[in-house]
């Protein structure tokens, strides 16, 4: 008395196991009541939910995939032939504080060195 | 900084059109006293909450420091060279620096009229 759709049902139910518990479920409660409508309903609602999972899911890993892209470009800092972030800072040399601050851009046409380094009074 | 200083005259000097420039977390008096105690021929820049270190990623959240970190931006602004870790005391590390340097801004020409 196999239905094409017992069929269907069997098949996914072996060979997907996205959604086995529902579909077993209404497998084995369509022998118990021969209500073939049930198990076409739970098919479909089952179908429907993995439809919207897989959806949400595919948003969300591109969602992911971008703000990781971002980051990644944050994290790694410039890279060469990038225009090197630009900054004002404090500036100091050997004759004290400076008086206008320090702004990257002021030095086009320059070659600078920015050396970024731990502590004031430490070794290096 | 002491590496930097010691190699100021032939890699930064010399005639180039070069400015070194040290950032750290440090205020700007502390950076000023340091400088001045080492005879140090660079610019110090005071970056106290690591902003400017986070922009080039050289900056330690966890310590709240600036890793030591090497970048040389040519004349049009734009990012020339990286090193990340810069090996101060490997005096290897500053070949390939020279070399960016030289390239981006070679020294003067001795004036061959006198």
């Amino acid at each position: 008395m196999t239905s094409g759709l017992d069929q269907l049902v069997t098949e996914r139910c072996c060979t997907d196991n996205s959604h086995p518990v529902q579909l077993q479920f209404a497998f084995h409660f369509q022998y118990r009541t021969g209500d073939l409508s049930m198990l076409a309903r739970t098919r479909f609602a089952t179908l429907t939910i993995a439809a919207g999972t897989s959806l949400a899911l595919a948003s969300h890993v591109a969602g992911a995939q971008q703000a990781g892209a971002a980051a990644a470009t944050v994290a790694a800092g410039p890279v060469v032939n990038d225009v090197a972030p630009d900054f004002t800072l404090q500036g100091a040399d050997r004759y004290g504080l400076i008086k206008t601050p320090v702004r990257l851009s002021d030095y086009r046409g320059r070659t600078v060195v920015l050396a970024f380094f731990y502590q004031a009074r430490t070794k290096g | 900084m002491e590496a930097y200083r010691d190699q100021y005259a032939t890699l930064f000097n010399n005639g180039r059109k070069v400015t070194v420039l040290g950032i750290s977390v440090d205020a700007d008096t502390t950076l000023a006293s340091w400088a001045r105690d080492e005879d140090f021929p660079v610019l110090f820049a005071s970056d106290p909450g690591g902003k400017v270190g986070q922009s080039y990623a050289a900056y330690d959240a966890k310590n709240k420091l600036d890793n030591r970190s090497l970048f040389v931006v040519g004349p049009d602004g734009r990012i020339a060279y990286v090193t990340k870790p810069f090996k101060v005391l490997t005096p290897s590390a500053y070949t390939e620096l020279a070399a960016v340097v030289d390239s981006l801004a070679p020294p003067a020409k001795p004036d061959s009229t006198k």
